[in-house]
């Protein structure tokens, strides 16, 4: 998906230290108009500090970040009014019913037009009762009433630190179709996760973040190239692994009598290897995401080759 | 602002309900009392009499040359405010800890200052809240001793001067209130000392101030502490204490400016 060249997120050698820890450091970081930015790292990478820095709940100790032009700090309730958020630990504000909740939203950020409206419309999707307290939701039901919240004001930047977390299949999938519709209204989203499958799937841009660093941002698709599965084949008998081993794109081959262990790089490869396996009875087959530090290794190898 | 504030008190009207609704209940019952004591008076004034002049200096906190247990001003005072402001100090504590420190540490707080409400807004929806539900409770309090005068004559105060005695309750609580959030700005929510400290100032100072009526070396810390500026007997005597009062306005505006100033560079989450 192309993105325009407005930024709206840019940082600036940021640096956040808790005492003497480095929670991040030197991130440089630029997000476009209408795109989604996948922010991705393994937990305590500093996807997080990076966000609560952006928005102003601490302050950089070092660098500087700018939304929509506006300083992070000297601005940042005029930021906020402009931004929508959900926290990976979510906590609402409980004594309240849903609609009762979004009401008093509507106060608070002087919205008049429709607000409602479109929290109704995004609680419909989400299939959430705005009619219900917010006392004592499940970890799902909160992350569905923390999205209304974050996008009822149609936010024209969208910040989610692991939205995914707690919400089954079904509505991961609504999650991402309300990404898309965001971004193709030319609203920008702002992404942090560890699920790379998540991340592969609905931004246009990956920045990943190990050990408070910024190591790269590429696109999903240079990120797939160099992506990986670890493929395991069982079979109603032993087949030999040196046939596996002669395919393109497939290494680290483990044998172990009629299963074989593999890691099987690129969509060529796996077809192969696939089509390779129909010659034999085939018992199971498992099919396994690479972790994060794996595709950095697998990143910085190709970088390095 | 306005939103911070009605959002702090629609969570905690109920608990002002039901405060407001004690302490009123309370006066009454205190006040049921004070007829059977007025009629006793000559051997109540033996018992006082009896008692340790240092003991009575402790728990009355004034002038006890003229203790008179029977007297309006002093019944409230000994069987009142000297307990009842540290109840609802205790309660204006927890509500500065609740609007930053607890917040914190339960994320909502992360909710709240993703709006568009600058943190010292927030400061002051939650510092007005904390105001309301302690003017409240010192209303119904003043109401139940107004009804009081009427069931028993025999109470026979300037309802003016009632009403001057719990606007001074009400200062020393916005002193607690002002300490009590400036600490909550100031140290971070994962040190775990802060409402620990806020206690020891409200109940610390209450017993030292007893104590250093008594204990000659403790008697120039004297105006160093809450309790000086505050006897609402004397107040129900002899009317508004203006210069303990200034010193309460003074001192509590001057904790409020600190936080106010202190939580725009505070760090936000544990």
């Amino acid at each position: 998906m192309a993105h325009g060249q407005n930024v709206v997120i840019q940082t600036h050698n940021l640096t956040h230290r808790y005492g003497k820890l480095t929670a991040i450091q030197d991130v440089n970081l630029t997000v476009y108009e209408g795109e989604i930015f996948g922010f991705l790292g393994p937990n305590g990478a500093g996807k997080t500090t990076t966000i609560r820095t952006l928005l102003d709940f601490i302050r950089p100790s070092e660098g500087s970040a700018t939304l929509f032009g506006l300083d992070s700090v000297r601005d940042s309730v005029a930021i906020r009014a402009r931004a929508g958020y959900l926290p990976s630990e979510l906590a609402l504000l409980d004594n309240w019913t849903g609609i009762q909740y979004i009401r008093w939203l509507e106060d608070v950020r002087g919205a008049t037009n429709g607000y409602v409206t479109e929290a109704e419309r995004l609680a419909g999707r989400l299939d959430f009762d705005l009619g219900r307290s917010l006392k004592g939701l499940s970890t799902g039901m909160k992350r569905k009433m923390g999205l209304i919240v974050a996008l009822a004001h149609k936010p024209e930047l969208l910040i989610l630190d692991e939205p995914s977390t707690g919400l089954d299949p079904l509505m991961q999938q609504v999650l991402h179709e309300v990404m898309r519709e965001t971004r193709a209204e030319g609203r920008t989203i702002f992404l942090s996760s560890h699920n790379l499958p998540e991340v592969e799937a609905i931004c246009d841009r990956v920045g990943i973040i190990r050990d408070g660093r910024l190591e790269a941002v590429e696109t999903v698709a240079d990120l797939t190239r160099v992506s990986f599965r670890w493929l395991t084949l069982d079979f109603e008998d032993e087949v030999p692994a040196e046939r596996f081993r002669a395919l393109p794109g497939v290494a680290e081959i483990e044998s172990d009598g009629a299963r074989l262990h593999m890691r099987v790089g690129g969509e060529a490869s796996m077809d192969a290897v696939i089509k390779l396996a129909a010659q034999y009875t085939v018992a199971d087959i498992n099919v396994e995401h690479p972790t994060l530090e794996e595709i950095f290794l697998a990143y910085y190898g190709k970088k390095e080759a | 602002m306005t939103a911070i504030f009605r959002k702090a008190f629609h969570d905690s009207r109920r608990s002002a309900f039901w405060l407001s609704l004690g302490f009123g209940l309370y006066v009454l019952f205190l006040m049921a009392m004070y007829p059977a004591v007025k009629s006793q008076a000559d051997e109540w004034q033996k018992l006082i009499d009896s008692y340790p002049e240092g003991v009575l200096t402790m728990f009355y906190g004034g002038d006890v040359a003229e203790f008179d247990m029977t007297e309006p001003g002093t019944w409230v005072q000994t069987e009142f405010a000297s307990y009842s402001v540290l109840i609802l100090g205790a309660i204006v504590i927890l509500q500065a800890f609740n609007a930053f420190t607890n917040a914190e540490r339960d994320h909502t707080i992360d909710m709240l200052l993703s709006l568009p409400v600058s943190r010292r807004h927030y400061l002051l929806g939650r510092a007005l809240n904390t105001t309301l539900v302690m003017t409240l409770v010192l209303a119904a309090c003043l109401a139940g001793f107004l009804v009081a005068m009427t069931l028993w004559p025999e109470f026979d105060p300037s309802a003016a001067n009632l009403a001057l005695g719990m606007i001074g309750a009400l200062l020393y609580l916005l002193v607690v209130a002002g300490y009590s959030y400036l600490l909550a700005v100031v140290v971070p929510s994962s040190r775990r000392f802060a409402g620990a400290t806020a206690y020891l100032l409200l109940i610390g100072s209450f017993l030292v101030y007893g104590l250093s009526g008594v204990v000659e070396s403790l008697e120039r810390v004297r105006p160093l502490l809450l309790p000086h500026y505050f006897n609402m007997g004397t107040t129900i005597r002899d009317g508004a204490q203006l210069g303990d009062w200034a010193v309460m306005v003074v001192t509590a505006l001057a904790y409020f400016a600190l936080a106010w100033w202190r939580v725009d560079r505070k760090e936000l989450g544990v």
